[in-house]
């Protein structure tokens, strides 16, 4: 299938409800803070089990576009960054709404995510295919090299405690070898129960440890409600000597989110901040960033929705998720019986192709949604919690049993959100659990498999190149995190 | 929060140490360099070994926290309380979710999820009225009235029916 038949297919009435259900439903999600988009997915992952791929697929990724934008909403209106990636957003969005210029925050806003997404979207139509030929090539020394790489992304993602994080990865690791073993037929660490044979399942466990986590924490403080002022948006689009002040900064901010969104470990957050500093780094008046400047919201959001390009490039031609988001959509497509990795653009591009034009679609819904719909989504943002808390909580079990109709699936979930809820509440971060337990099989088996075809001797891993890239990339990420980390605390030392 | 890692340690330690034990059962092929227990026993000692660097960092911390004034410990112990305190709905959360997966697994979802949708209300809400427990067994209605429809009949979901009603 190629590109133009893709797009034709993306644009069949029942595909264009699902993407579009799916943009507006992660728009509001986005937009309620401490809710994101991980968790939207998380979600709904089991109600497209029914579904066939492209539609099922096409309404996850509209999810993720919409729930990264949706976070500027109520980081311009009311201060409050709906996700970590609005984090930056704020710094200008908020000055602009309280001059008066809330519409021209929320235009610039979503023009700028709009523009960020379709270039990451573009760039990762063309990278995605010639780094699947390339990782062909690999065998079972380079996959496990590889699959390490992506384990250091817990270091980078362990925002508090590197200590905490680690030992939730390497809990998780151990998690993974619960079942079956791959390569000799013993079932290990059942304890006598026979559900447990086929080891835990990813489906469940990411619904358990970000949808059921949230509800046990949302019952923490039930009351809190979001109040969102009532204000009549002017200026929406902006003036052509404002687009054209802007393009540069919509450019440089779209290629630095999607190359870190396509580094593991990184996110929305980290490219926003990088590319709200350039931005300010370049400006003729940098003293004023802060205090209202259309530059600082275009560079914050152009940047963090340009990741979702970024970030689905390794997923979907390695199998490496670099975060939360793409590890629950790495879990949608192994749902759907897509192994991500070089053999998906082989043999599914059926699929590649309409995800790839269905990523395009879905970010001009959502400037169509943005600029006529911007504070109709802060409203149903401020449902209340009390109807929320049951809502998610439904859901979720709900959709740990409806993949298979198991209920074993659904105490596993209840389960892994129990711990996760525990864990979380002592500082332990949960996605480095969730990165472990999908890329925990494939280093086991590929380590033990180059192990096999060596003899026995790890010099397999040193003596490839592309491994031995790898295993150095590795060594360096860690290396980056805990210098970055000592740096930062020689410093507050300093200033105390 | 240091006596919290200090538990947290310490169950991650015997976490550590019951996997490792349990791979003592595990088979050796004589042609691998690395059977099914190898993977596992790296894991575990290295969880272990973390475990361990968390406990004596508690216990280090614990330590240099008794030197603290009594009026200190006074302020942590008004932490604490607020702490157990946050914790109270959570757990109630837990049970009450518990209680959902039973009445889904025996009664199904309509019934599970009306007595759910109740259940949380009085948890939230302590103070309800018939009026609000009415309110909440319409979005109850609503809300089933949904599921059935866009996740049963539109997209072919399993929905738990029950297995008394089977």
């Amino acid at each position: 299938m190629d590109f133009g038949m893709a797009l034709l297919t993306v644009l069949r009435p029942l595909n264009l409800f699902f993407i579009t259900i799916g943009v507006l439903g992660g728009i509001v999600v986005g937009a309620i803070p401490g809710l994101t988009a991980t968790l939207a997915i998380s979600l709904l992952i089991p109600f497209t089990f029914g579904m066939d791929p492209v539609p099922a697929l096409i309404m996850l990724i509209g999810i993720y576009c919409g729930g990264i934008y949706g976070g500027s909403i109520t980081a311009i209106l009311i201060h409050t960054p709906g996700t970590p990636g609005a984090a930056a957003t704020v710094l200008d969005g908020y000055p602009l709404a309280q001059q008066g210029k809330a519409g021209k925050a929320l235009g610039i806003a979503v023009i700028a995510s709009f523009i960020g997404g379709t270039i990451s979207a573009v760039i990762m139509i063309f990278l995605s295919p010639i780094i699947s030929s390339w990782a062909l090539k690999f065998s079972s020394a380079e996959y496990f090299s590889l699959a390490l790489f992506g384990l250091t992304v817990i270091f980078s993602i362990s925002e508090k405690s590197i200590l905490k994080g680690t030992i939730s990865g390497m809990f998780g690791l151990l998690l993974s070898t619960v079942g079956l073993d791959y390569i000799v037929p013993y079932a290990r660490f059942t304890f006598g129960i026979d559900s447990l044979i086929i080891g835990f399942p990813i489906l469940p466990a990411i619904i358990g440890l970000f949808a059921v986590t949230e509800v046990l924490r949302l019952f923490e403080k039930p009351d809190e409600t979001i109040e969102v002022p009532k204000i009549r948006l002017k200026g929406v689009i902006p003036t052509w000597d404002e687009t054209k002040k802007l393009i540069p900064i919509y450019l440089k901010s779209s290629l630095i989110g999607t190359f870190i969104g396509a580094l593991p470990g990184t996110g929305a957050n980290i490219a926003s901040f990088i590319s709200y500093g350039e931005a300010r780094r370049c400006s003729k008046t940098p003293e004023n960033f802060g205090t209202g400047m259309i530059e600082g919201v275009a560079a914050s959001e152009a940047a963090n929705n340009a990741v979702t390009g970024g970030a689905l490039i390794p997923m979907l031609t390695l199998g490496i998720p670099g975060d939360a988001v793409t590890a629950v959509l790495l879990g949608a497509l192994t749902i759907q019986g897509l192994q991500p990795g070089p053999l998906l653009f082989r043999e599914h591009m059926d699929v590649i192709n309409p995800l790839f034009s269905g990523l395009i679609v879905a970010n001009i819904i959502m400037l169509l949604a943005g600029l006529f719909g911007a504070m109709l989504f802060a409203r149903i943002a401020s449902l209340k919690r009390r109807l929320l808390i049951p809502l998610v909580a439904i859901f979720s079990l709900l959709g740990a049993f409806a993949a298979e109709g198991s209920f074993a699936h659904m105490l596993i979930a209840f389960g892994f959100g129990i711990v996760g809820y525990f864990l979380n509440r002592n500082g332990f971060p949960l996605a480095p659990i969730a990165l472990s337990l999908i890329l925990g099989p494939i280093a086991e088996t590929s380590f033990r498999t180059a192990l096999i075809r060596s003899q026995g001797s790890i010099s397999i891993f040193f003596t490839r190149p592309i491994s031995l890239v790898f295993i150095a990339l590795s060594i360096l990420s860690v290396l980056i995190v805990l210098i970055r980390r000592n740096v930062k605390i020689f410093k507050k030392k300093k200033n105390n | 929060m240091k006596i919290k890692d200090l538990v947290i340690g310490c169950l991650f330690l015997f976490i550590s140490c019951l996997f490792f034990i349990a791979t003592f059962s595990f088979p050796t092929p004589p042609v691998q360099a690395a059977g099914p227990a190898f993977w596992p026993q790296i894991m575990s000692i290295t969880l272990g070994v973390f475990a361990l660097v968390l406990i004596s960092k508690s216990i280090y911390e614990l330590k240099k926290e008794k030197k603290a004034s009594i009026i200190k410990i006074k302020k942590n112990s008004k932490k604490r309380d607020t702490v157990t305190e946050g914790i109270k709905r959570p757990v109630m959360g837990m049970m009450a979710t518990g209680l959902f997966i039973s009445l889904l697994h025996y009664f199904g979802f309509i019934i599970g999820i009306v007595t759910y949708f109740i259940i949380i209300t009085i948890i939230l809400n302590p103070k309800y009225s018939w009026k609000r427990l009415t309110l909440t067994i319409i979005q109850a209605s609503i809300l089933i009235i949904t599921i059935y429809f866009l996740f049963g009949e539109f997209l072919n979901i399993n929905l738990p029916t029950g297995i008394v009603f089977n």
